[in-house]
């Protein structure tokens, strides 16, 4: 057998291919013996002397496949990341997104208070542009992260990947049907604390934001602004909110488990929560520390004041945040999930 | 179209079954020194099917877990190469034939129960 000019120049084509498919030390021997083993195919095939041309050897290697199919065959690691590390790698992509996400939330608030374009659709395009990238970059460099330790790591033990395999009881979601009970300690703590705080926000609302003191000298008492007039426009809203969130515990207390309404019913006070935060944020400086200034007219913390407005932006930022995330989990559960 | 489905089930079945068998029926033939090529057609003359994409890259992982030596050696006409177990394939043939045997069995007796 022997393979005329053209034939010959189709194997060496042929060969060259699978070659620039593979990688590693071994190409040149893979390749050695790839070509050793189509020689002895076709010795079997044709006849001592025979003429093998260009139509003959094709057949023989459409039988082999393409060079990618062969050249496959000996690499090892055909995926980006393995079935060993994926758990990790879901996990350790949901909390970097989360945080990544957060930051952006607060950052995008932030600078919103310290200084507003003015128009809320800008600034709401620009934050959805902003968390897609940023969601983007996450993916991309944790995925690469993650392929480069499947490529280092290969048939060794990681630690973390052995303990999400240990069994923690703790860990063990709630029963559909657990989830449905409700504390009822923990309720009717909610509820007095939303009574106190609707109580503090008529009182707040009829003294016009400001709070008594008393003097050290005789027991005489005076009044000292603590809210701004930005903050009192707001408490018919933080009132109306505060008493639906009342309304909705003792819908709990007296029905006694969680069902669709309290669920969508709270899935709603969620949002509007949020919007309320949002103007909230928006209306800053909410309080003064005016009565600081006239305990001691050069006391030191009453120099906070922007400071301190700015914290309860920051901390409401995080509030509106940790709403919308407990909301995608909760609408999510309904939806897996739905209750009666 | 039942059918189908149920052929291409059972083909993904067979195969699932046969990958393992695959290193012991490879394992079994090296303890003399073959070619690949003589491998795969030893191989299927006694029945059991086997194509050079499956079996080269196996050799190769065998010889990366040290139970196989080779070597290229230039007969007439041409240069191939020559595969056989060391000392630590045959321990390794002698471990995983007396395993293979008894899972026979245990499967034989679990199919006697069905009947």
């Amino acid at each position: 057998m022997k393979l005329n000019k053209d034939a010959k120049e189709l194997l060496e084509r042929y060969l060259y291919a699978v070659k620039k498919e593979l990688s590693g030390k071994q190409r040149d021997d893979i390749v050695a013996e790839i070509e050793s083993y189509l020689y002895d195919l076709l010795e079997e095939r044709y006849p001592k002397n025979a003429d093998v041309d260009e139509k003959e050897l094709e057949a023989v290697l459409k039988e082999m496949g393409s060079p990618r199919k062969v050249a496959a065959q000996y690499s090892p690691n055909q995926y980006l990341i393995g079935p060993r590390l994926f758990p990790l790698y879901k996990i350790v992509l949901k909390i970097m997104l989360l945080v990544v996400l957060g930051a952006l939330t607060l950052s995008m608030i932030i600078s919103n208070i310290v200084e507003f374009s003015g128009s809320v659709w800008q600034v709401m395009l620009e934050y959805l542009g902003t968390l897609w990238s940023g969601g983007l970059s996450v993916v991309g460099v944790i995925t690469l992260i993650f392929a480069i330790i499947e490529r280092t790591t290969e048939g060794k033990n990681i630690e973390e990947i052995e303990e999400l395999k240990e069994l923690k009881i703790s860990e063990l979601p709630e029963l559909p049907e657990k989830e449905k009970e409700i504390s009822r300690i923990g309720v009717s703590l909610e509820i007095l604390l939303g009574i106190i705080g609707m109580v503090f926000f008529i009182y707040i609302q009829k003294t016009g934001g400001l709070v008594p003191y008393w003097r050290n000298d005789g027991g005489s008492s005076e009044m000292v602004r603590l809210f701004t007039e930005n903050f009192i426009q707001l408490i018919p809203f933080s009132l109306a909110l505060t008493g639906l969130g009342v309304t909705r515990n003792i819908t709990l207390l007296v029905q006694g488990y969680h069902n669709a309404l309290t669920n969508w019913w709270d899935a709603a006070l969620k949002i509007a929560d949020s919007i309320l935060l949002v103007f909230l944020i928006s209306s800053l400086p909410l309080f003064t520390l005016d009565l600081f200034r006239v305990l001691e007219e050069t006391s030191v913390l009453a120099q906070y004041e922007v400071q301190a407005n700015t914290g309860l932006g920051v901390l409401m930022g995080l509030g509106i945040f940790g709403n919308i995330v407990e909301l995608i989990k909760q609408i999510g559960r309904e939806i897996r999930n739905p209750s009666l | 179209m039942m059918n189908a489905k149920h052929d291409h089930e059972l083909e993904k079945l067979k195969q699932e079954m046969r990958r393992g068998v695959i290193v012991l029926a490879a394992m079994s033939q090296l303890t003399q020194e073959q070619y690949g090529y003589s491998l795969i057609k030893t191989l299927n003359e006694k029945g059991f099917e086997i194509g050079q994409d499956t079996l080269y890259p196996l050799l190769r992982r065998l010889e990366e877990q040290n139970l196989l030596e080779s070597e290229w050696r230039v007969e007439d006409p041409r240069p191939r190469r020559y595969y056989r177990l060391n000392d630590n394939g045959k321990e390794m043939l002698q471990q995983l034939s007396e395993n293979w045997r008894s899972q026979v069995e245990i499967i034989r007796r679990l199919l006697n129960e069905t009947k």
